[in-house]
């Protein structure tokens, strides 16, 4: 990085965390620290819940998604906006009404408290594993970028972190998420123009959109359908929308981020712009990986993107094998290139059997292509087994580095930092409600007065600060982080989702079929995961399902209904 | 008339004055359930519909850039 770029970073990131820790350090109350004070209005609501689910996975995983598998992931999102509808409609109202700090408060008071610790439990394993893996999404930028050990770039952003949610809480997380999101914008609508403009001259939108297309990576809606397959129109919508609907309705990182709002008015709203912005936001990331894919059909990629790891391969006893592979490359790399030329001539001639040729001789370089990589990658594995051999991560990031002008490249790194303080402050605070509230406050020190509860948050803060930067060290081992974390949640979303789908609207079960369900549907759900090879979306609705499906039938089976507590179902 | 001078309503009154209900439909029960969704009904539906129409022009655009278009 450049005088400039290192300017931009520190400058932007100083502003964000200053004003932050400045502004909010005084909040010392109890609904200040948990529930920013019941004081946001809808915008700043909106970007909140957009910045908190947008960490830095998300600009440095999904350019290269779309890179490796094309646009096909957007799919993912088909159900979130009717999942903003549903939370929105039913679950804000209910909240609001029993002025909870938590989501699995409302549990206790609808069930009992076996089942709110069940919630609350379930929440806090899923969510500490997830903030690891959003800690390390930056640390391997800083540690490309600084050529730092990643180990001390994980502890460097983790301090940053640490350090501002602990004094300012939800409030500072939830206005400083505003500038973060702005910041992280303007840096991916300027990495786009840049993206563009690096294409080689004479190839303009519609061609890079062609030949794109060509090599399949334009394929944002899929209709055909198999449960294997992870991303189609129909998971999309339905698994799709149950995730979101656990994330959104009952994950407190994002309850917690609305419940602040001034009204249900303020909250409501706030949801359902994220529920109009969230896909074409998504996409417009998706396309730039894209742009980064055409980009390279002319421009050589490596063959291998993590760089360290290429390196050490080649340094080895097998590099001699690896020059092999790596010149194979090249000449797959110049045959695709032109073919490419030949399909974007035949296409500006309007010659269309010249460009079916072209676009078949354009899949089969592209074939050799993949062929080579893999056996690439294999090579690298065997060469030096300790290297991390997943390498989608690293596209964007190579992309970014070698391509952005002076200046911009700082602020895309200030922008992949914002990412991940606000998703990670977020996470935190909210694992530190959830400490406090569900276990602390309820089983501990019921007694305790508020300004007792704020240090004990602030200790829980840390303490899941310093445990998420624990599992940070693990978050090598995943293929690719942005799936990594959505699988993750997927494992437990279902489970949860469905407790609160029997409080909500299955008045006649009560606590003990509910609690019993759960558990074997959470085992059950584990099952698919290791013994079958259903897409992780359908997850959550195998989760959700089953917990409604046996609490009811334990519930039929046992007749007791003693646990009913029919002063709180469902509202509109 | 200030809402101070009006007379105070007494178990057993008509729910409105007589002179003062609006003609033609007559008023709803005191109880009915408010009606779907309420006000929101129709930003719920233009959100909805705001999706349909981008999952449509996405479908659009993979159908044009794979070639397949008739």
């Amino acid at each position: 990085m450049t005088a400039l770029d290192w300017i931009v970073l520190c400058a932007t990131t100083a502003v964000i965390v200053g004003w932050g820790i400045a502004r909010y350090r005084g909040a010392r109350t109890m609904d200040g620290y948990l529930r920013s004070g019941n004081s946001l209005r809808w915008p700043t609501i909106g970007l909140s819940v957009m910045a908190t689910q947008a960490s830095a996975i998300t600009f440095l995983s999904v350019p290269g998604q779309a890179y490796e598998d094309g646009m096909r992931f957007i799919q993912f999102y088909f159900g979130l906006p009717l999942a903003m509808i549903v939370v929105s409609a039913v679950f804000v109202p209910i909240y609001y009404r029993l002025k909870v700090y938590t989501a699995y408060e409302y549990l206790e008071s609808r069930f009992d408290l076996k089942v709110r610790l069940l919630g609350a439990g379930l929440f806090l394993v899923s969510r500490g594993l997830a903030a690891g893996i959003t800690i390390y999404a930056p640390a391997i930028l800083l540690s490309a970028i600084l050529g730092w050990p990643l180990h001390l770039t994980i502890v460097g952003i983790g301090v940053v972190v640490l350090l501002y949610t602990v004094v300012g809480g939800s409030e500072a997380v939830s206005q400083t998420q505003r500038q973060q999101m702005v910041v992280i914008l303007a840096g991916m609508v300027a990495t786009g123009f840049v993206a563009f403009g690096k294409l080689p001259a004479g190839v303009g939108l519609g061609d890079a959109v062609s030949l794109a297309g060509a090599l399949g990576r334009v394929n944002a809606v899929d209709a055909s359908f198999t449960f294997h397959d992870r991303y189609n129109l129909w998971s999309g919508l339905t698994g799709g929308f149950f995730l979101a609907l656990a994330y959104f309705g009952t994950d407190q990182s994002q309850v917690g981020r609305y419940l602040g709002g001034k009204s249900v008015t303020e909250s409501r709203l706030g949801l359902l712009f994220n529920g109009v912005f969230k896909i074409p936001m998504q996409a417009a990331i998706l396309f730039i990986g894209v742009l980064v894919f055409v980009f390279h059909v002319f421009v050589a990629p490596p063959v291998f993107w993590n760089g360290p790891a290429l390196a050490a391969a080649r340094a080895s006893a097998d590099g001699p094998a690896i020059a092999v592979l790596e010149d194979r490359w090249a000449g797959d790399v110049e045959a695709r290139r032109q073919a490419a030329t030949a399909f974007m001539d035949a296409e500006h001639t309007g010659d269309t059997s010249a460009q079916n040729a072209a676009r078949a001789e354009l899949t089969a370089a592209q074939g050799r292509m993949d062929e080579t990589r893999t056996l690439a990658k294999a090579a690298i594995h065997a060469a030096v087994p300790t290297a991390e051999t997943k390498d989608a991560d690293y596209i964007f990031l190579s992309f970014a580095l070698a391509n952005l002008p002076k200046g911009l490249l700082g602020l895309l790194v200030a922008v992949i930092l914002a990412a991940a303080m606000s998703a990670v402050s977020a996470e935190l605070t909210a694992l530190a409600s959830t400490a406090t509230m569900d276990y602390y406050r309820r089983l501990v020190r019921p007694d305790a007065d508020k300004r007792h509860t704020v240090r004990v948050s602030r200790l829980f803060t840390l303490g899941w600060g310093l445990l998420a930067l624990a599992f940070a060290s693990f978050a090598s081992l995943v293929d690719n982080l942005i799936q990594a974390v959505n699988i993750l949640g997927s494992l437990f979303y279902g489970t949860v989702l469905g407790i609160f789908m029997v409080a909500f609207f299955v008045k006649r079960v009560g606590a003990t079929a509910v609690f019993w369900a759960a558990l074997v549907t959470e085992a059950s759900v584990f099952a698919c995961f290791l013994f079958t090879d259903i897409g992780y979306l359908w997850f959550n609705v195998i989760g959700c399902f089953g917990v409604v499906g046996l609490a009811s039938l334990l519930q039929a089976a046992g007749g007791s209904r003693r646990r009913l507590n029919p002063g709180s179902g469902a509202a509109g | 008339m200030s809402d101070d001078d009006a007379p105070v309503w007494t178990p057993g009154d008509p729910l409105l004055p007589v002179d003062s209900a609006p003609p033609g439909d007559p008023p709803p029960p005191i109880d009915a359930p408010p009606p779907f969704l309420g006000r929101w009904r129709n930003v719920y539906l233009a959100l909805a519909l705001t999706e349909a129409t981008i999952i449509a022009l996405l479908a659009l655009l993979t159908i044009l850039a794979s070639g397949c278009a008739p």
